[in-house]
């Protein structure tokens, strides 16, 4: 047997995560590991950029999202996270932001966007996520330190909604900053695609003093 | 930090905004005459008080309209731009005849 590489396929995240162990999700590889036991104590990042998500906007857009079984966020700038684990996050009055599940690996969001007219017909427009975001996974009780150290928003539980999100600067980078207090709990941060190897840097080094370690997608899927 | 209250992301610094000019009623295109159309494109009032302008917040790719007072540089409110525009503009290119289409 063969071990998983990213090279295996034609979808690659920015970060190569040279020495990890790689899990198979079909279209593309996420870490597993990074050692041999990995546990979230004070802090941890993750790469899920290769995870499935997926955009959609427009008159008909909550409608869809209804249709496929959603509960929809009642204001801008919230999430809501479904049974199946689907983080269904709220931009603005029409547009949506739909983050493939762990447990399935986001296959059903990739089978949900195969689906949908990318052309705006009837009101509804798709927005292709894949390729234009980042997605890193924030966890560990101290997270909210890390994240007072690069954005100006307050996004300690005392002043942060649990089910919030902030569009706002992080690290001097634009980003979606979704605040999932389910299980666990953790930030998922959106972010332009070529930052990623820069945000990824800054973000280890702002866990640093906290002892965080990047983890793989094993040690993400306990804590939720 | 200046402070900027944004319609859609609540109070954020200013470094997270981009200025995109200011509001001002836009002619018919099919209808003005070509300086109506310059003056509209090229010509800004500036005044010295009140002013109405476009603002960008970055993160969120959010058009929306603040009122200031450019003397002062006091932001007096901002709401989001369909206040004011409730309807959507179409540019219909006119009909043009080509050579092709119309061989004589």
């Amino acid at each position: 047997m063969t071990a998983t590489s990213p090279a295996r396929h034609r979808e690659r995240a920015p970060l190569d995560h040279a020495g990890a162990s790689f899990l198979d999700i079909g279209h593309a590889v996420l870490v597993d590991r990074y050692r041999e036991t990995e546990s979230i104590d004070a802090c941890a990042l993750a790469d899920l950029t290769n995870l499935p998500r997926l955009g959609l906007r427009g008159r008909a857009a909550a409608e869809r999202l209804i249709a496929e079984g959603f509960r929809l966020p009642e204001a801008p700038n919230r999430l809501v996270r479904a049974a199946s684990g689907e983080a269904l996050l709220r931009l603005s009055q029409s547009e949506y932001l739909l983050l493939g599940s762990p447990a399935d690996k986001g296959a059903s969001v990739r089978a949900l966007e195969s689906g949908l007219p990318n052309a705006g017909e009837n009101g509804l427009y798709t927005l292709p996520r894949q390729d234009s975001h980042a997605w890193f996974w924030l966890g560990g009780p101290r997270r909210f330190e890390v994240m007072a150290k690069l954005c100006g928003v307050d996004l300690s539980p005392a002043a942060f909604a649990g089910d919030g999100v902030a569009q706002t600067s992080v690290a001097r980078i634009n980003a979606i900053v979704a605040n999932d207090d389910q299980g666990s709990g953790a930030f998922h941060l959106l972010f332009d695609r070529p930052s990623a190897v820069y945000f990824w840097d800054a973000l280890l080094d702002a866990m640093q003093e906290f002892g965080g370690k990047p983890v793989g997608f094993t040690a993400v899927t306990k804590g939720i | 930090m200046k402070i900027m209250p944004c319609p859609l992301n609540g109070p954020r610094n200013i470094t997270e905004f981009t200025y995109g000019g200011e509001v001002s009623a836009m002619p018919d295109p099919a209808a003005c005459t070509d300086a109506e159309w310059a003056n509209y494109v090229f010509n800004k009032s500036n005044p010295a008080g009140f002013v109405r302008e476009w603002w960008l917040h970055n993160a969120s790719s959010y058009w929306f309209i603040a009122e200031r007072d450019a003397v002062t540089d006091i932001i007096l409110r901002t709401y989001d731009p369909s206040e004011i525009f409730r309807t959507r503009v179409d540019f219909a290119a006119p009909r043009t005849t080509s050579s092709q289409e119309n061989p004589a």
